[in-house]
């Protein structure tokens, strides 16, 4: 065997930590969020500041969302615990798959960064994660929970860290962090009533194409940081998602499908070819009127009309189930009535071919031939023997 | 048959965290290695054309997440598999205690025809590591029990084996297909043929 080709390949790409000029938008932006905190003494209303973050470009730099992400999630900064010591954690039974992950977040730290401060920060990274689901034993971790908390801890820093998780992994990441993958695995399917209700077309072919949902779960679980390349547009997801209500990953997500809707109706209806189409972020996506598409989406459609569409979605998907291993069972038992059929097939196959004229003839040329043998013997043996 | 011209294998890669799936996957298939890879959360691909006894074949790889609170999603892609390749690490007995769930897991999930005979093969990784925990007599023990399982010892890091491994891969998947398309002689079965005809056969368009 020899390779011919390497069509496909899954490289591990650098996370961009490129430093865009500020546009002329941006530096405005800024100085007014600036304006509006000194003005404040370093407070900004709730609302205003949820409308910032939402709005274009965010929150624009780490120096404000270093002040503001805190305000965001409702966390009080003046009453922080100090963290714990790792040695203290390592008893903890996901100890071991945390350090593992954490090992593998090397991309999510800012390139030419010295070792022993990456070092320093994948430690604090761990007690970060085993602190929060110390504290609440209900809460399970998982694969991917490490890359909303580096986002954090990269940014705020290991104690507002903590209290900003703490809060998220009670309200927004509290689903996926259940027992199973069972709500998160429903939660996902509210993409298809949003895409169906926008473009029934695609929708049809997605369906078609059977791709389920799985392209989108690290998308869901991790607010994107684990599969965009860039950085700035990690950080812009984050300022959206902490000033949105509880479910918004699920309407952008929703909103990046329609936006590649000619795309990916050009594509073959396979569940393998959507998947590798659907799963890999294109790096040139329009985010700021994603997010204001993603923002009208949730005014348009009910969660209550949507999760109602889900469940009808779920009876049907059960019923084709049902159907295919009834079907399943059936092509069996015909398929081992045709075996057996096949045996006497055998036998009618080969009989035909015995009882040829040609056969005939020579059986009973065969026949005629014993008889005349027999009877010279005989007639011999009956002359010597009375003789 | 028609569909022959078309075959595509459908390997499945299973194992705990951090046994080395994605990157037995990526040295098999881009002969590269890189210490940065993130965790996989849900399921990636890569396919890659080989030949196989004269047949060119497009094997398509799918890398799964290795924690077990991922695994009930995988079904979708389980399905249709023509030969699954589980993997532990020689330094972490652990992952090798687990290759007996993620076999039965498997077989579970994907339901293939005939369990008995279904295509498995092992791979003890990281073998270029000092601290082996498991001992080779062992892994061929546990093998040997499971229906005479194919078993290599990999290293993605240096390439040891990796191809080898994957031919056998290639070629008991291979066996295991001519299989199915041999029970699709009958007329009844024609719409399995369809799906396969409808798989990709041509996956130059794949840009993942």
């Amino acid at each position: 065997m020899s390779s011919e080709d390497v069509i496909q390949i899954n490289q591990p790409e650098e996370l961009s930590f490129e430093k865009c000029p500020e546009s002329q938008e941006e530096l405005k932006k800024r100085e007014y969020i600036e304006q509006l905190l000194s003005n404040g003494n370093g407070q900004i209303e709730l609302n205003t500041l949820k409308k910032l973050a939402r709005s274009d470009y965010g929150l624009v730099s780490d120096d404000l969302r270093r002040k503001l992400w805190p305000l965001l999630a409702g966390v009080d900064v003046t009453a922080l615990e100090p963290a714990p010591k790792l040695s203290d954690l390592q008893t903890h039974p996901e100890y071991n798959q945390v350090v593992l992950d954490v090992n593998r977040s090397l991309k999510r730290f800012p390139p030419g960064i010295p070792y022993e401060q990456r070092i320093a920060l994948q430690d604090q990274l761990t007690v970060l994660i085993l602190r929060v689901i110390n504290k609440y034993p209900y809460l399970r971790y998982y694969q991917g929970y490490h890359d909303v908390a580096v986002t954090f801890l990269l940014v705020v820093g290991e104690e507002v860290a903590f209290a900003v998780m703490e809060e998220l992994s009670t309200t927004h990441f509290c689903e996926c962090m259940q027992e199973t993958m069972d709500a998160t695995q429903k939660r996902l399917m509210f993409i298809w009533p949003i895409v169906n209700f926008e473009n029934a077309t695609l929708f049809q072919f997605l369906q078609k194409s059977g791709v389920g949902t799985l392209f989108a779960l690290p998308w869901y679980l991790t607010w994107f940081g684990h599969s965009l390349n860039s950085y700035k547009a990690v950080v812009r997801l984050y300022d959206y998602f902490l000033a949105s209500p509880i479910y918004s990953p699920i309407f952008v997500t929703a909103a990046i499908i329609l936006h590649r809707s000619e795309e990916i109706l050009l594509e073959e209806c396979d569940m393998a070819m959507i998947h590798c189409l659907l799963s890999k972020l294109p790096d040139d996506l329009p985010f700021e009127n994603l997010l204001k598409k993603s923002s009208n989406l949730y005014e348009k459609y009910s969660l209550t009309v949507i999760e109602k569409e889900v469940e009808k979605l779920i009876k049907l998907e059960k019923q084709q189930r049902q159907r295919e291993e009834k079907e399943a069972i059936d092509r069996r038992k015909r398929l081992a009535r045709n075996s057996q059929s096949k045996g006497s097939y055998l036998l009618n196959h080969w009989l035909p071919q015995i009882l040829t004229p040609k056969s005939f003839i020579v059986t009973t040329a065969f026949s005629i031939l014993v008889g005349i043998c027999a009877y010279y013997y005989k007639s011999q043996y009956m002359t010597t023997g009375i003789s | 048959m028609a569909t022959r011209k078309k075959s595509l294998l459908k390997v499945i890669i299973l194992g705990d965290s951090s046994v080395g799936k994605t990157s037995l996957m990526n040295q098999y298939v881009s002969k590269r290695f890189s210490n940065q890879y993130k965790a996989t959360i849900g399921a990636d691909f890569c396919t890659k054309e080989v030949v196989v006894d004269d047949r060119v074949v497009t094997m398509q790889i799918w890398d799964t997440a290795g924690q077990e609170r991922f695994q009930s999603l995988g079904v979708a892609f389980y399905r249709g598999a023509d030969c699954c390749v589980l993997v532990y690490d020689v330094t972490s007995p652990n992952s090798f205690k687990n290759l007996d769930s993620w076999r039965d897991e498997f077989l579970i999930q994907a339901s293939p025809r005939d369990p008995e005979h279904f295509p498995f093969v092992v791979l003890g990784n990281k073998v270029d590591m000092d601290n082996r925990q498991v001992s080779t007599r062992r892994a061929q023990q546990w093998c040997q029990s499971k229906n005479d399982i194919p078993y290599f010892e990999t290293s993605a890091k240096e390439g040891i084996n990796v191809e080898l491994a994957f031919q056998t891969i290639a070629k008991n998947a291979l066996a295991q297909e001519a299989e199915v398309e041999l029970y699709n002689e009958f007329p009844d079965q024609i719409r399995l043929n369809a799906d396969r005809n409808n798989r990709p056969g041509n996956a130059d368009n794949c840009q993942c």
